[in-house]
Parts: C-alpha cells; structure tokens; sequence
C-alpha cells in the first residue's frame, strides 16, 4: 500500500460528520470545488456537435452513451481567456436537476475533505462582480478552493434566456 | 405467503376492458340488428367472462352488476324480451355503471352507488317483468326469478375497519427454511394499516451465544383492517408449520376512536354542514356551482394570462400522468405470440451472426475480407429486420382509438335530439400506440364538434333538402410515411362571416385586414375563439380546436380544415407513424451533418445562376417551374461556416411544412437513413429549428430540422444569442 492509498483510508475514517467531499480543477492558476455527490463522471475531451443558436459557453453536444448531453465551457462561461483544448482538457459530467450536463474545465486535480467549518461565505465584491453561482471559499493547506454552486452556475438568467427566447 | 393476487389482478381489469369494449359496440350493433343472435351471444358471453373472473377476485359489487346484466341478456336471448331502445339504454347505463365499479376495484375513481343500485332495481324490473308474464302462462322456469333476487340477499356484510391483534412466534428455523418475515409484514400491509408492530426479544441469547441462522424473535402485529380474518390467516400460509399463531379481534368490533377519526379524515366541509343540518345538499351544491377555478379567477383579475393558465394546467395534467405512471399503473400490450416468435427465431439468427463473426475476427487473416463483409451485411439485414419487428409491436389498429365513437355519437345525437350514423373505416390501419393514445383526444373533440354544432337538427336538414339523418364520416389510411385520419360531417359548414365578425370582436383580426380563405379558416384554432351561440357541457367554451391542433403538432402532425357552407366540414390530420425513428436525408453545411425529415422533402435541386432570383424586401427565391420559393441559406440563419456561399455550388433542398414551401441551402446531400430520435430537452431544452438530435454511426451527434420552425425562424429574422 502506498502512502498516498494509506492518506485516503485516513482520510475517509477521520471523515467527520459535517465534512464534504468536493472534486477540485483548475481553470487557468484557479482551484474550483464541486459536490462530489453531483459528479456523474469525468471523461476526456472529445469531438462535439455545435448546437446552432445558442450563447458561445454552450460548446455543443455529446454521445454520452446515447444520452445527448450539452457541454458547457467555464472558462467562457466565467469570461475567462479561452485557451486551446490539449489532451488534460477534461469534461466533467454533472447532474443538475435531474439532468445531465457536462462542463469543460483544464484538469481535474484532487478529491478534498472539507468541513463546513473551513467554508467561508463568497465575499461580497460590489454589484458589478457576480458571486451568485459561488458556494463558498475553503482553504484547503496552501491553497483556496472556489466552491461553486453547481445549479447556479448551469442553470442561471443566461439559459432562462434562451429558453424564454424561445418562446 | 400468499400468491402475488395483483399480477393477476392487472389481468383480469385488462381483460375485463375489452369485455366491456365488446359488450359497448356490440348492445350498439344490436340496436340495428336486434336479430342477431350471434352478436347477442357474443355481448353475454363477456358479460359472463366478466362476472366469473371478479367472483374470483371477490369483487362482489361487480359480479352482481354483471349477474343482473347476463339475466336481462339471458331473456333477449331466449326470446322472453324484445330487443327495444330503452333496453339497450339501460344496458349501457349499466355498463357504464360497471365501468366505474371496475376504477373502483382497481383503487381510483369513484362509482355512483346509488345510481348503480337504481340501475339493478330496473334490471331487475325487466326481467321481473318478463317472469311475472311467463309465470302467468305457467312456464316452468320459475327459479330464475331466485337466481335475480339472491345476489342482494347474499351480499355479505363488509367487516368494519377495526384493530387485529397478531402474534407470531416463529420456530427458530424460520430462516433456514428460506422463509423472511418481512414479506408477511409487507403483505399484512398491503391488507390494512399496521397500527403497531412490537419486536419481542426476549428469547434472544447473548450475544456469543446467538447463531445468525436461528429466529429468536417473535412479533405482536396490531393491524387496521377491514379484511376478513380469513383474509389475514392466509397471509400466514406458509409459515403455520413453523409458528404459533394467534389472531384476535377485539371484543368490541369498531375502536370508535381511529373509526371516527378515519371517516372524518375525508370530509368535506359542505358535507359535515349537510350532516349537521345547517344547509341542504341542494344549498351545497348551487354554492359550489358559483365556486370558480383558481385560473379562472387569476384571469379575470388580470394576474396571468390565460395563455400561461392553460400551460400551467397542461404542466399539471403532466404531473398527473407522471404520478399515475409512478403509482405503478402500468401500461401494457398485449402481443400476438406470433409476433414475439418470429422475434425470437430472429434474435437467434442475430446470436449465430454474431458467434461466427467473433470466430471470424480470431483467426483473421487479410483475404477474409470479403467474408467479413458478407456477415456484416447480414448482421445488418438481422438487426434492420428485428428493429421492424420490434416496432412493428407497437404498432396498433387504430380500430381501439375509434371504438369508443359509436357510443359518444349515439349518445350525444339523443342528447341533442339530432339523427346521426357514424361511418368509420380503416379502422385496420396500424399506428404507435402512443400516437394512439395522443389522437384520442382530440378525435373526441373534433367528433363532439361535428355532432354538436356541425350536424343540423332534422328539421332543418329537411329545410335545406338534406337527409334527415347527418353523418359523420371517420377515416384512417397510410399515406407515405405518414397516417391521415379525416373526420367529415355534412353539416351546415364552418360560417365565413361569422368568423371574420367574432375574430374581429375579439381583437383577432384588425379592420380591414385583407385576409385569405386559409387564413380565415386557420382562426378557428386560435385560443379563445369560438363561434357557438350555445354553450354545451361538452363544445362551445372556445377551448377546444386550439388544443386540438396544439396536440396534434405536438405528436409532429398538422390539421387542416375544408369547408363548404351548407354542406360540410372535413377536418384532415396527418400524422407521423411512430415517433422514435424517422426517416431522414443526411446533409452537409461546412463540416456538420443535419438531418432533414424526408417526409417534408420534396425535392433537390442544383439551381443554375438565371434560376435564383432576389425580390425586394423579400429576399432570396428561387424560380422552380414557374413557381418562386423563398430559399433559406442554412449557415446564415445557424451562423455556421459552410463551403459553398453561392447557391450554384451547392445545393436547395425543396421542403413543405403547414402549406409552405422553401428551400434549404446546404452543401452537399449526403444519405438517405433511418434515424432514432433523441430528445434535446431532456437534458438541455428546445433549440429553435431543431426538432431533436439523433447519434451517427460514427458516434457523433447530428441533429434533425424541425422544418416549420426553420420557416417561421427565418419569417422572423435569426435569433441569435451571445
């Protein structure tokens, strides 16, 4: 058994009561957290169908096991600089309100406890910086992890949009 | 424990449907054909299938009704009674009567006791009727008057709802007998509420001492129950061997307490006002006429709109749907065995296929390829055929949608006073259930229209030199990949002045708007519009065609109207077959295939550069046989990057929807094939001009063009969102 094996046994009998396991990943220098419990899946990149008229952070759709799937793009969704696909460019599969959706993000990093001692609420940035899809933030050693509230982030204003657009 | 009684119970109310389907058309053919003895043995053999199999299932409410019926249909058949109007009436009132008994039985629904008990007492009055005369002519069949009386006398007394003490000791090898407690408390659920249900371990040793596979424990069950203590007694079947066993009912037979408080759970308060004497029901009632639906009154004080009302309700009856489905009413077919052997000599061809390709690609060398090829040709042929086969099991005669008309027409042309005959045919054609189930409704509705308002009453007719019976005309038949249902009335037409005047009035159309006949007929679908002086239950509210061409475009179809006045309308839907596959032309705009349903395809052209032509304010058309078509430059209106910008190096894909015709510009036609529909909203939602994805064989997705939605996207300019 290596130590790293031996950290996560550890891990999971100290795992306390009010602790969550988040998956982290990096859009760019950022370490973002989602519930783990809403993560169906991470599969690699792979070729997807654009879907005509819709906002650019809709990247398309996917096969995934004859389910199609949207994909969106954080890092046009977050308004960040795009950068190129490379062979670490992952999807993650999330279910929000009981549908599948899968979200582009530049590497899948680490499996986190955290306790909801260690979150604090999102700071408040003034109105112009929307921190509404934000969870929390947690520290987790060196680092701070962006929580991020999955059923905001995929389902706000700019899907109702499309979809009352569509009207 | 007990047999599993309600998978056969699902059975028997499906069988017992159909039986009631059959006693339903043939008391209407009989009304015709009172002379036919066939068909009267037929209704009676039903009825009594009917009354055997609920006696089986202890649905004693039911097996009277029915005994009563067989009786009355025992007389017709012996010629004791005469085959009149009134008896076929008060048939189908009766049948009504156990179509609702049966709802009841089957845990929804609610049946009119008192109406059902007068139904028996005038059942039983003919038949009566008929033993008094033949009792005077000295007939010798005198017993049959006792076989009528019985059933009431007989009715056993319903235990009420009371407390039954259970104890159960099991022996200790309860488990190695293979035998789990917890089904008997499932089951002993299943006959009532389990008010307590105490543990006793007391024999239970330490826990050293304790073998895993021996039963120490032993239970005290108190159960709510209305059931019989037989009933309870066979929950413990199969286990008495191995138990002692004690079930007690309490001394006093109602605990008055959870009795009270289980009835009053239900009560309305109009009810315990009636109860006590401060209203009567007839009070009740004409204040609960003035009661309004909620809609209703957030429409009138201006909070929502009626649009967004009838969508709310639309969202509730599919919540309905989903709680019945989740209830666990399961929907079944039922399916010709012929069908399911032929699937299985072919799954077995597919199995042989598959073994002898996966020996193949063990020893492959290169020269084996045109073997390969040949089996998986006929792995395709295989796997094509079974896809036929297995859709071709959901394929139904729409002969069970039309069934239930005769009934509606004969009743509602009394109701009205009016004479119709309703002509069906190709009641043969085959079509999804589910496309099925979704045109009953709106069938009805077209059906009820005709009947209602379409058809005159007999004087006039005979005013306007009409026969004085109408007709409504039902029709079904295969055209192309599609279904065309027609129903058609020789009425009195649809009133061009008096639609344009009520569309005016009601804000629909502006004054002196110039207006096509099409257009004008088209109003009638419209939310809200209705012409009808008189209001009837049924037709007149103004909801109704608009629904009607809502549900049929939501199975992908289309209604369209012919009228002339005076002599008819004729209402056409075209329907698609199925709704999971389509046949569809595979085309290519830059590096991404779409999907044009071929049913909308009319043709494909390569125009030359005289043949395209811009009109001012208009656009693009295209001049195809002296006829102009608007052309819709797919990537412009999907914002995509195609190869070709000039119509001449591409191609125009000619299509119809609703009437209209454009042509699509895409790069190249790349194949025709059958594709399997998958739904963009389930996991994302409606994205205009797709009518929903499909997956490729190379795994990707494409999606398939939702014609109408092309054309009224590019009428209203793109709608692009970034």
């Amino acid at each position: 058994m290596t130590i790293e094996t031996a950290n996560i046994v550890d891990q999971q009998i100290s795992q306390k009561e009010d602790e969550d396991q988040y998956l982290t990943f990096m859009l760019g220098e950022e370490l973002y957290g989602v519930d783990i419990l809403r993560v169906q899946e991470i599969k690699g990149y792979s070729k997807l169908t654009r879907i005509p008229n819709t906002p650019a952070f809709i990247k398309g759709v996917l096969n995934l096991r004859g389910a199609i799937v949207p994909i969106i793009d954080l890092r046009i969704k977050f308004t960040m600089e795009q950068v190129e696909y490379t062979m670490f460019t992952v999807i993650v599969v999330v279910v929000v309100r009981d549908r599948i959706m899968g979200m582009v993000v530049d590497t899948v990093s680490d499996v986190l406890f955290i306790s909801g001692k260690d979150i604090q609420p999102p700071p408040a940035l003034g109105r112009k910086v929307d921190v509404s899809f934000i969870s929390g933030i947690a520290r987790s050693g060196e680092n701070l992890v962006t929580l991020l509230d999955i059923d905001r982030v995929l389902t706000d204003e700019e899907m109702e949009q499309v979809a009352t657009a569509q009207e | 424990m007990a047999i599993d009684l309600s998978r056969f119970q699902e059975t028997f109310f499906e069988e017992s449907s159909e039986h009631v389907e059959t006693i339903e058309t043939g008391l209407l053919q009989l009304e015709h054909r009172p002379e036919d003895l066939e068909l009267l043995n037929q209704v009676f053999r039903a009825a009594h299938s009917i009354k055997g199999n609920s006696g089986m299932f202890g649905f004693t409410a039911v097996g009277e009704l029915t005994h009563k019926m067989e009786n009355v249909l025992d007389g017709l058949r012996n010629n004791e009674m005469e085959v009149t109007e009134q008896i076929i009436d008060l048939l189908l009132q009766a049948l009504d009567g156990l179509k609702s008994l049966l709802e009841v039985a089957r845990g929804s629904g609610t049946a009119d006791e008192e109406a059902i008990k007068t139904i028996e007492t005038k059942l039983l009055a003919y038949q009566n009727g008929t033993e008094r005369e033949r009792l005077e002519a000295g007939g010798p069949r005198a017993e049959v008057q006792d076989k009528g009386a019985t059933p009431v006398a007989e009715r056993p007394a319903v235990p009420a709802r009371r407390l039954v003490t259970i104890m159960w000791v099991p022996l200790p090898e309860l488990f190695q007998r293979g035998l789990d407690p917890g089904r008997i408390f499932q089951e002993l659920a299943s006959l009532g509420r389990i008010h307590t249900l105490t543990v006793n371990a007391d024999r239970l040793p330490d826990l050293p001492a304790m073998d895993a596979e021996v039963c120490y424990l032993s239970w005290t069950v108190e159960l709510e129950t209305e059931k019989p203590l037989k009933e309870i007694d066979a929950v413990f079947d199969f286990v008495r061997d191995e138990s002692e066993l004690t079930i007690a009912e309490p001394s006093a037979p109602q605990p008055p307490a959870s009795q009270e408080m289980g009835e009053d759970e239900h009560k309305r308060l109009g009810e315990i006002l009636v109860e006590e004497g401060e209203i009567t029901q007839a009070q009740l009632e004409t204040s609960l006429s003035k009661q309004k639906r909620i809609g209703e009154i957030l429409v009138e004080d201006h909070e929502v709109g009626p649009r967004k009302i009838t969508k709310a309700l639309e969202k509730q009856h599919r919540l309905d749907t989903v709680a019945r489905a989740q209830r666990g009413e399961t929907t079944s077919i039922r399916v010709g065995t012929d069908k399911i052997d032929k699937l299985i000599n072919l799954v077995g061809e597919l199995v042989i296929t598959q073994s002898m390709m996966a020996n193949l690609t063990q020893t492959f060398t290169m020269d084996q390829v045109p073997l390969l090829q040949e089996r998986v040709l006929e792995l395709e042929r295989h796997s094509r055929e079974m896809q036929e086969r297995v859709m071709s099991i959901r394929m139904l005669p729409i002969r069970t949608a039309f069934r239930r008309f005769p009934r509606m027409v004969r009743d509602l042309a009394i109701k009205n006073g009016k004479q119709i005959q309703l002509v069906m045919s190709g009641e043969e054609t085959q079509l999804d259930k589910t496309v099925i189930e979704a045109i009953i409704d709106p069938l009805t509705h077209l059906i009820r229209n005709s009947a209602d308002h379409g058809i005159e009453p007999p004087e006039e007719r005979v005013a306007r030199g009409k026969p004085v019976q109408g007709t409504i005309k039902l029709d079904a038949f295969h055209e192309g990949g599609n279904i065309r249902i027609t129903v058609e009335d020789d009425g009195q037409g649809l009133n061009w002045d008096k639609i344009l005047a009520k569309a005016k009035q009601l804000g629909m159309v502006a004054e002196g708007e110039p207006l096509g006949k099409k257009e004008v007929w088209q109003l009638i679908f419209r939310p809200g519009f209705s012409t009808a002086e008189k209001v009837t239950d049924l037709s007149g509210r103004g909801v109704g065609m608009d629904v009607v061409k809502r549900n049929i475009e939501s199975l992908g179809g289309t209604v369209g109207v012919q009228t002339r006045e005076g002599q008819g309308t004729k209402f056409m839907i075209k329907l698609p077959l199925t709704l999971a596959i389509i046949e569809g032309m595979t085309v290519r705009i830059g590096r991404e295939g779409y999907i044009v349903p071929l049913v909308s395809i009319i043709e494909s052209v390569r125009p030359t550069k005289d043949m395209m032509k811009t009109i001012v304010g208009k656009g693009e058309v295209v001049s195809l046989r002296n006829m102009f078509v608007p052309v819709i430059r797919l990537y412009d209106l999907f914002a995509i990057e195609a190869e070709f910008t000039n119509p001449v190096q591409g191609v125009l894909v000619l299509v119809e929807a609703e009437g209209t015709k454009v042509a699509l510009m895409v790069d190249e036609l790349v194949g025709q094939q059958q594709v399997v529909i998958k739904s963009l909203e389930k996991n994302f939602q409606k994205v205009e001009g797709l009518a929903g994805a499909t997956i490729l064989g190379n795994g990707e997705v494409a999606f398939i063009l939702d014609v109408p939605g092309l054309i009224s996207l590019a009428k209203n300019g793109s709608s692009v969102l970034v």
